[in-house]
């Protein structure tokens, strides 16, 4: 009885229902655009909501980052420009598409299967994520330390430059996790005689600096480009082609949740995997692959969106973010007192539950937005960037400085943009760092329990490791995800077409 | 394809300083409570000594690149053009611009500041200077702060500075 309320809760309470739809239509607008992302807009949003109850600040954060996802195709269809990263497959299929004159179609396709794979995903992590979270009650330390080094380590697919780089990047966050009070001894690290510093530095001026203000820094570099216009046919998907998918639709969910669960890895890995799968596996397309095939289409789409469910797993379970928006809802729990892992799901699963009802809510919300709405959709879409960018600053100013009222916090946003706008310059993905402060923390104070557990012997540590199954059995998985990612970065950097 | 050399001096400088960070973090972290694997200090270490190790191969892989680029005879030294290529006056403008916005917001106050901040940048990017052009920059920029001030106020409960 307790679940249900809580399922029905967005559509009983009127304020929760309009923010998970206002929210859906913001992240479908944030998502169309190339160069704001989802990431972005949810770090935003995180300072903006710090105030409100916990249940209407995850309403819109759900909205966005479900409606964010898929917006990203708009634009892959439409001018060939992937919108966010997890929409990178689809320009390949989605834009011969729309050259063909099948936009509409192409876009009216992409949410119908987004909405199915969205649904596979949700199911997944609503059976799961008990399962998972109950298993996760019998880990050590030891165990949680190996579980935020593999976030550690599989962050750089989140960027698509160097590896080592990624992880330059990731230790760099670990390091500035580090600064302020350590919590087991009270001792004093790189502080520096500032008070500002002893209470560590805080999550969301970081984020914001690194996604938001960095990325309008880049795009002042790189010149505002004027906003395409475009037109469009019918959008409604043609019945049967959506039904012949079926199979293909749920595999690449499945692919999606698979990735989405991996942390460190998001929906564009997913989407990339899954494309390239749909290209091996199926046999006849519409047409060939590259030259507008639905299928090219439908895999991806189907696939980044299942990322989301798979994405929540880790993040509600364990506490490790599965990507970078997961990793900023961690930051907005910690704001509103929740501390995500195992313990959530027994203590407050009623979190859960609100979470996936607005997953729920925001998936079909996005589907009668799209079809119902589209053409005036695109419109809202042209706004110039040399308008856009400007406000996006602004609103980061200001969020920044309403977490506290403290513009010593703008100081601290402005540098971490500027930093930002380097790394993005010289080629180290900023989403690493911003996971290496949020896993900072865990890493450590789970390496030194799991240390003081082996009586401070680190070959009592690694005999430790190599006698307890679930243990082995993380050490070896991070051992094998090092290796595969190998291969996903290169799957990630293929050029277009190939 | 080999990379611009602008570039290509500039991560140089830049892993550079990451590497001197990462030293930094090290030294400090050096005076910090040790004896244990469970001390303060030892995170710390631990991960600026990584961030140093790939710091280095980073710097030996680039050294390599150099290295073959001056071979090739493709490379000149570095200059201030490693400069002006990070830092485009486009960059620069948006950055002095950022910064005299947050000085000016507890000075000026939100709606003076945001609204003169808006007008500048929408005209400096846009590339039109003339006076029609800056009137319908004024008109959004006064209609983005009255509708901020209401969703901040109203929506977001947020106290403006």
């Amino acid at each position: 009885m307790d679940v249900l309320s809580y399922l029905l809760m967005p559509l009983l309470d009127w304020k929760m229902f309009v923010l998970t739809i206002i929210g859906t239509l913001a992240g479908m607008w944030v998502g169309a655009i190339p160069g704001l992302s989802v990431t972005m807009a949810t770090s935003l949003l995180v300072s903006f909501t710090f105030s409100w109850d916990i249940y209407s600040a995850l309403a819109l954060i759900c909205g966005v980052f479900m409606g964010g996802v898929y917006g990203g195709c708009i634009t892959a269809i439409l001018i060939n420009v992937p919108g966010a990263p997890a929409a990178v497959a689809t320009v390949f299929d989605g834009y011969p598409l729309a050259q063909r004159g099948e936009a509409g179609k192409a876009i009216g396709l992409a949410v119908t299967v987004s909405f199915i794979g969205g649904m596979v995903g949700i199911l997944v992590l609503v059976f799961a994520a008990p399962l998972v979270a109950r298993f996760a009650l019998k880990f050590a330390p030891r165990d949680y330390f190996l579980l935020g080094a593999m976030g550690i380590l599989l962050v750089t697919s989140m960027g698509q430059g160097s590896t080592l780089k990624g992880i330059v990047a990731g230790t760099l966050g670990v390091l500035l996790s580090m600064i302020g009070l350590d919590p087991q001894t009270g001792e004093l690290r790189y502080t520096f005689g500032s008070v500002y510093l002893m209470q560590g530095i805080n999550f969301i001026p970081a984020m914001i600096g690194l996604f938001g203000v960095s990325e309008a820094l880049y795009q002042a570099r790189e010149g505002m480009l004027p906003a395409i216009k475009q037109r469009l046919d019918r959008v409604i998907p043609d019945f049967k082609t959506v039904l012949r998918h079926i199979p293909l639709v749920i595999r690449s969910a499945l692919i999606g949740v698979w990735i989405g669960a991996l942390p460190g890895t998001g929906g564009d890995v997913a989407a990339l995997i899954a494309y390239d799968s749909a290209k091996r596996t199926v046999k006849k397309p519409s047409v060939p692959f590259g030259q507008g095939a639905y299928e090219g289409v439908i895999a991806p789409e189907s696939a980044n969106v299942g990322a989301i469910g798979g994405a929540f797993i880790p993040m509600l379970t364990l506490g490790i973010p599965g990507d970078a928006v997961t990793a900023i809802i961690i930051g907005a729990l910690y704001i509103h007192g929740l501390r995500p892992g195992p313990l959530l799901m027994v203590q407050t699963p009623q979190v859960f539950w609100v979470i996936v009802s607005c997953l729920v809510l925001a998936n079909v919300a996005k589907v009668l937005l799209v079809l119902s709405s589209i053409k005036v959709f695109i419109r809202i879409i042209e706004v110039p960037r040399h308008i856009l960018m400007p406000m996006i600053v602004m609103l980061s100013v200001v969020g920044t400085y309403a977490i506290q009222n403290s513009l010593v916090d703008v100081y601290w946003m402005l540098g971490f943009g500027v930093l930002g706008y380097f790394m993005r310059l010289y080629g180290y993905a900023v989403a690493p760092m911003v996971l290496g402060i949020i896993l900072g923390p865990i890493l450590e104070q789970n390496f030194r329990r799991a240390m003081q557990m082996a009586e401070n012997s680190p070959m009592a540590f690694l005999a430790d490791i190599a006698s307890n199954p679930v243990s082995l059995v993380l050490a070896a998985f991070i051992l094998v995800m090092i290796l595969s990612q190998l291969g996903l970065s290169r799957l990630a950097s293929r050029p277009r077409g190939s | 394809m080999r990379r611009d050399s602008n570039l290509m001096w500039g991560d140089l400088i830049f892993t550079v300083f990451l590497l001197s960070v990462g030293g930094f973090a090290y030294h400090h972290a050096m005076g910090m409570t040790s004896g244990t694997w469970y001390s303060p200090s030892i995170f710390p270490r631990l991960s600026s000594g990584l961030m140093m190790v790939l710091c280095l191969f980073h710097l030996g892989r680039i050294g390599v690149e150099i290295r073959a680029a001056v071979k090739e005879g493709s490379l000149g030294l570095p200059s201030l053009g490693v400069l002006s290529y990070a830092l485009k006056p486009s960059v620069v403008f948006m950055m002095a611009a950022v910064l005299a916005f947050a000085v000016a917001l507890p000075i000026a106050r939100f709606a003076p500041s945001t609204f003169l901040f808006l007008l500048v940048t929408m005209t400096f990017y846009s590339g039109r200077f003339d006076l029609k052009a800056m009137l319908v920059y004024a008109l959004i920029s006064l209609g983005f702060v009255v509708f901020s001030v209401l969703v901040f106020k109203t929506v977001f409960k947020v106290l403006l500075p």
